[in-house]
């Protein structure tokens, strides 16, 4: 049984439907209805911008920066946040963007996930805690291993609530400049946010590379002494218990067997005189 | 000092291994015997507050040097979160710092004021080098003895010494850490981060230390189980006196005033009661700083205080 279909051309060949003048006059009606509402929320959402560069079709190694910064470069944009309020989501400035150290970067590098529209509900990258949860991990996975060894790191390992994300130090990620275009004084001016005082000295307190002889040096003989001394002297302590505990127990077994074909013979003294 | 030079001329208890007597474990009645007050009640807090301190530090350290660990998390959480661990372990580092101080100030009193030299017998000396050797081959069987000892072996001198260490190390790298800001004004910053591996490793090699060979030779040692008081309640027997420090227990015979150790009066295994050895009260108590003595009698027991640190030794009340 062939199922009727609302339009009365040819379900197959759709031959027929030009000349179908009540069919042609609600489809028209339709196209009229939803210009009009794509109007209404491209007013809203600042359709303007994208009427002047209008969005390339999506196609394999075409960036995809321009289509998300025609919603992200406007201002009071907002995302539901799974309850029944919204928060406003902070505005991307393309030129600054552009600019940054990460302007070579496609969006959905580090907000993965959010290239299906609608996007799925996730939690801003700037509420994901510091460390292990952002992904700046993915790109610099060498400063994210330092910064967790740091004092910082320990602070996102025991989950403290005032461990310094990534740009509390550096800043947003949207505008972040290389650190060697910084100066020594607005690097210091970061570490003052939370340290008052924090002067130019301060600086060589944190670093996100290993120590080395040639970077934070004191730290490196420092660990590398401790690491030997460590190991000579715990190393000591199991071979002295262990033959201390061997020899009573040789003298045990040699005052047992004693006893059994001589008699008594005396239990051995106390061993090392190191417990009083 | 003739006696040191000349061990034949030791009482022959001390000067044979053959003939000292038999070791008995803590555990066992000592209702009776002689005892050595060893430690003052000033050692004896000082290690009360060392040791409460070193526990504290060790718990609240630890989580945060292993803090990928889920016990470390979880411990972390349940005293409160890292602000209030770390201020928890700043508090017991103060404690400890606190603590080094007033064993210095002790140490001074000692030394400065009073002219006692015993102190000195911390210091190492080619002999505690020796001993280490001997100690050795007589564990591996080469050597019939052990070394006899001083008034320190050369494992406490050790223990003595790593805390001396200890405290310098983490300490003033843990004042660093907590004063960052302080310390970059006359310290380079990386100053922070050499604090920080300090720190860190130097708190591994304490608490290995500790959990290796002092929990050993104080706690777990088959002739030590479960516990050794002496360094609180400050009293030796004197016949684990005369097995442990031979030639300090020369000394102190040499005075003349010394008892010989007596046979345990009790049932080798009954658990000495509490209050029992303080009850029987000592006999021998100094009436001046110039060693001239007075006895008292009372009890069966009797104390004999080698005024820790004092050279010669002297004898005196209980502890």
């Amino acid at each position: 049984m062939r199922r009727s279909s609302p339009c009365r051309c040819d379900p197959v060949t759709r031959r027929g439907h030009a000349t179908n003048r009540h069919a042609g006059h609600g489809l028209r009606t339709r196209w009229i209805s939803a210009a009009l509402v794509a109007v209404a929320v491209a007013c809203i959402v600042g359709l303007p911008r994208a009427a002047a560069a209008p969005p390339e079709p999506l196609s394999e190694g075409r960036s995809l920066n321009g289509l998300c910064l025609l919603c992200h470069s406007q201002s009071g944009l907002p995302a539901p946040t799974g309850g029944r309020q919204e928060r406003p989501i902070a505005p991307v400035d393309p030129a600054a963007f552009g600019a940054s150290a990460h302007g070579g970067e496609e969006c959905v590098d580090c907000h993965a996930g959010q290239s299906a529209l609608p996007h799925p509900l996730r939690t801003s990258l700037a509420q994901w805690g510091a460390g292990r949860a952002t992904p700046c991990s993915e790109c610099h996975p060498e400063a994210n291993e330092g910064y967790l060894d740091s004092v910082h790191g320990t602070m996102v390992k025991l989950s403290d609530a005032r461990a310094p994300a990534c740009g509390d130090c550096h800043g947003d990620a949207h505008t972040v400049q290389p650190l060697q275009g910084w100066t020594e004084q607005e690097r210091a001016g970061v570490c003052a946010g939370c340290h008052p005082g924090a002067g130019t000295r301060f600086l060589g307190a944190l670093s996100h590379e290993e120590p080395s002889p040639d970077l934070l040096p004191s730290a490196f003989f420092a660990e590398r002494f401790l690491i030997i001394l460590t190991t000579l002297t715990l190393a000591f302590a199991v071979i002295h218990v262990e033959l201390d505990l061997l020899r009573w127990l040789v003298a045990r077994w040699t005052a047992h067997s004693g006893e059994t074909s001589h008699g008594p013979s005396p239990e051995p003294p106390f061993a090392s005189g190191g417990s009083s | 000092m003739d006696l040191l030079r000349n061990p034949r001329s030791l009482p022959a208890a001390v000067a044979s291994p053959a003939a000292v007597p038999r070791a008995v474990p803590l555990r066992r009645a000592q209702v009776g015997e002689t005892h050595v007050v060893r430690f003052d009640h000033h050692q004896r807090l000082q290690h009360v507050l060392m040791m409460s301190s070193f526990i504290v530090l060790a718990l609240t350290g630890l989580p945060q040097k292993f803090g990928d660990l889920a016990l470390s998390q979880w411990w972390v959480n349940t005293l409160g979160g890292l602000e209030t661990v770390r201020a928890i372990h700043r508090t017991a580092g103060f404690v400890m710092l606190g603590d080094c101080l007033y064993h210095l100030c002790y140490l001074g009193y000692r030394m400065g004021v009073q002219r006692q030299l015993g102190p000195l017998r911390m210091v190492p000396s080619p002999k505690d080098l020796r001993d280490v050797l001997q100690t050795m081959i007589h564990f591996l069987g080469v050597a019939p003895e052990k070394p006899k000892f001083d008034r320190f072996s050369y494992l406490e001198k050790f223990d003595y010494w790593a805390v001396f260490w200890g405290i310098a190390m983490i300490g003033g790298s843990g004042l660093v850490l907590m004063f960052p800001l302080t310390a970059t004004a006359f310290l380079p910053g990386q100053a922070i981060a050499a604090a920080l591996a300090i720190h860190s490793d130097e708190a591994v090699l304490a608490v290995g230390w500790i959990l290796i060979m002092h929990m050993f030779n104080a706690h777990l040692a088959p002739w030590i189980f479960p516990f050794n008081s002496s360094i609180f309640t400050g009293k030796v027997s004197a016949r684990r006196y005369v097995a442990e420090h031979p030639l300090e227990w020369a000394r102190i015979a040499s005075t003349g005033l010394v008892p010989e150790p007596l046979p345990a009066q009790t049932p080798a295994d009954e658990p000495l009661a509490a209050g029992t050895a303080q009850d029987a009260s000592p006999v021998l108590r100094p009436r001046s700083g110039d060693g001239e003595l007075s006895e008292r009698t009372a009890g069966t027991s009797r104390f004999v205080e080698t005024a820790p640190n004092l050279e010669p030794p002297w004898v005196g009340g209980d502890g």
